[in-house]
């Protein structure tokens, strides 16, 4: 400080010496504010292609099965559609107790990849119309994959990026909850894959592996396509 | 300075602080959440409460910054003690960004499930804690702070309690970095993310070393010591009028000699307020004026004139053989003080 300086005091007019001085550096931690802002706004990830429609509500027609998660089989023979309700959790008990009917369903579709998701937002109407034919599992024998596992309401449009740490804690809840886990993986041609996870014997996926999602693993099992899906049945998950 | 607790004692300044602080911050999430718009364009965007809570989270590591650096910078540069004004209000601004952060944090991602959001986000299925306990405790510490930030608690506590509870900012600091280190850094891919903490790590140790260095240079020169003890302080020309010279004892306390004209007296240099170099300050009013909050006191008795209530230590003063001697020992804070005169013929 000069020895003459002013020094500044609240309760008192602001020397005109320093006005300058706190004008430059509002203006330094306004730039640096800014700065910072676009940079690191810039510097984020691409969460990739997956939207969640909630302006436009979808009518699907298909059969629906309840096991291991909820899916409709649309008519048209177009992938399988997971059902689920509102929130982090499966569909309500008025879609599930509809398992093997056919049924008009509405609500609003979560896609990435052309692998879709019905949030239902009423309870589906029953059709009398025949059951579409199921095509047989294909095996395509035992992988090691390694990937991230992920909730299929998340991934696919619910939350943008719906994967990585950040979003760790809301993947266990949606998991916790009944949504389909799943994985995400990236061949050598640049192709995206994707498989919903299972225990062995084909149910839902264990508990023990909840603590694993997010985090980047190594999953083997046996690999099998069924309803537009692929399905893996975890033999181990290796951290 | 108040004579009594309120809530906030608004003035001009603080106002225009306050307003010039909060149009900052929306400045920041508008410039975040618009770039984002702009370059994350449908179906590849980026889900607008994430986007919020992630402007929220990097304002608050900002503003963390900010605060952390004001104080070694007005070390640095007296010229920019006018920064500290204010730094509270920053503090509590800080807390409810990163607050409104937390908020979005356990609603957003905690929320709609099967379990309390809370604890959703806080407590894995394994029964230990994520990146996001990182954070809590960091929220926790601010939120201590943000709520001891009134003078009230500073009168309550003691300044020097008060002090050790605000260091603790330094622990939130730590808890941050390494909340981001394993959250975001981790599923980040640029490299700007951890080159910005560490310019930020690297800039706030510079400063605090370099202010550490310099009070510790200043404060190891020993002023001669008479035989009977009084502290050799030099000329009374060294000191500028309305001003102080401030001399470390061989006790490591701080006294500063004022001059007032002719008048020469030795106070604390230690504000009871907030512990503030009152020695860097200057005399307005006929009192000894701290430069970070404006307490003053009465250079001849080191008492707040009234109705203020705040006092400070003084010390005995003489002058021999032109120089200027004070007496080591401190007098109880609010001792009556008799003002020396600076002998005629001294160069001023």
């Amino acid at each position: 400080m000069s020895e003459r300086e002013p020094i500044y005091v609240l309760y008192r007019p602001l020397p005109a010496t320093l006005l300058t001085l706190v004008l430059a550096a509002v203006g330094a931690l306004a730039g640096l504010l800014a700065g910072t802002a676009a940079a690191t706004a810039l510097a984020q990830r691409d969460p990739g292609p997956a939207v969640w429609d909630t302006s436009n509500t979808a009518t699907l027609t298909g059969i629906i099965v309840a096991d291991p998660y909820p899916m409709l089989l649309p008519a048209d023979g177009s992938p399988g559609v997971i059902l689920m309700g509102v929130g982090k959790g499966g569909p309500p008990q008025s879609v599930l107790s509809m398992a093997g009917q056919t049924v008009e369903a509405t609500g609003y579709i979560l896609e990435r990849d052309g692998m879709r998701v019905l949030e239902v937002d009423s309870p589906p109407t029953e059709l009398s119309l025949p059951l579409p034919n199921r095509a047989a599992p294909v095996d395509h024998g035992t992988h090691a994959i390694a990937a991230e596992i992920l909730d299929t309401k998340c991934y696919l449009g619910a939350m943008k990026p719906g994967d990585g740490q950040g979003h760790k804690a809301c993947a266990i809840l949606c998991v916790a909850g009944g949504v389909p886990p799943m994985i995400a993986w990236t061949d050598d041609t640049g192709k995206n894959h994707y498989a919903l996870l299972t225990a062995p014997d084909g149910s839902p996926m264990p508990e023990q592996y909840h603590g694993l999602i997010a985090e980047p693993v190594k999953i083997e099992g046996r690999l099998t396509s069924r309803d537009g899906w692929l399905w893996m049945a975890i033999t181990n998950v290796a951290h | 300075m108040s004579a009594r607790y309120r809530a906030v004692s608004w003035m001009p300044h603080k106002v225009r602080y306050d307003l010039v602080l909060g149009s900052l911050c929306v400045l920041f999430v508008a410039v975040f959440v618009g770039v984002s718009f702009v370059v994350n364009q449908p179906p590849n965007d980026i889900s607008p409460p994430i986007l919020i809570l992630r402007a929220l989270g990097t304002l608050a590591i900002v503003l963390l910054h900010v605060v952390l650096a004001i104080g070694p910078i007005a070390r640095l540069w007296p010229r920019t003690t006018f920064l500290l004004a204010n730094r509270r209000h920053l503090g509590v601004t800080l807390f409810l960004v990163a607050g409104l952060h937390a908020l979005i944090v356990y609603g957003f991602y905690g929320g709609f499930g099967v379990q309390n959001p809370i604890l959703a986000v806080l407590v894995r299925p394994d029964g230990g804690v994520g990146f996001e306990f990182l954070g809590f405790l960091a929220l926790l510490i601010l939120l201590m702070m943000a709520a001891t930030s009134h003078d009230f608690w500073l009168a309550f506590l003691g300044h020097r309690v008060w002090k050790a509870m605000h260091m603790t900012v330094y622990v939130a600091y730590v808890l941050v970095i390494a909340h981001v280190v394993m959250g975001v850094l981790k599923d980040e891919k640029s490299l700007l993310y951890p080159a910005l903490l560490a310019f930020g790590a690297v800039t706030l140790g510079a400063l605090h070393l370099t202010a550490g260095i310099r009070e510790r240079r200043r404060d190891a020169t020993t002023p001669t010591t008479a035989d009977d003890g009084w502290v050799d302080i030099g000329d009374a020309s060294d000191i500028p009028d309305k001003r102080a010279r401030v001399v470390c004892l061989g006790n490591g306390e701080r006294v500063a000699i004022f001059r007032d004209g002719a008048a020469l007296s030795a106070l604390s240099n230690v504000c009871a307020h907030q512990g503030g170099p009152l020695g860097e300050g200057e005399i307005m009013d006929g009192c000894a004026t701290c430069p970070w909050h404006g307490y003053q006191y009465e250079t001849h008795n080191g008492q707040s004139p009234p109705p203020f209530t705040e006092k400070i230590p003084t010390y005995e003063l003489r002058v021999r053989g032109g120089r200027v001697e004070v007496n080591p020992s401190a007098n109880a804070p609010g001792t009556p003080t008799t003002p020396v005169t600076i002998p005629e013929g001294t160069n001023t």
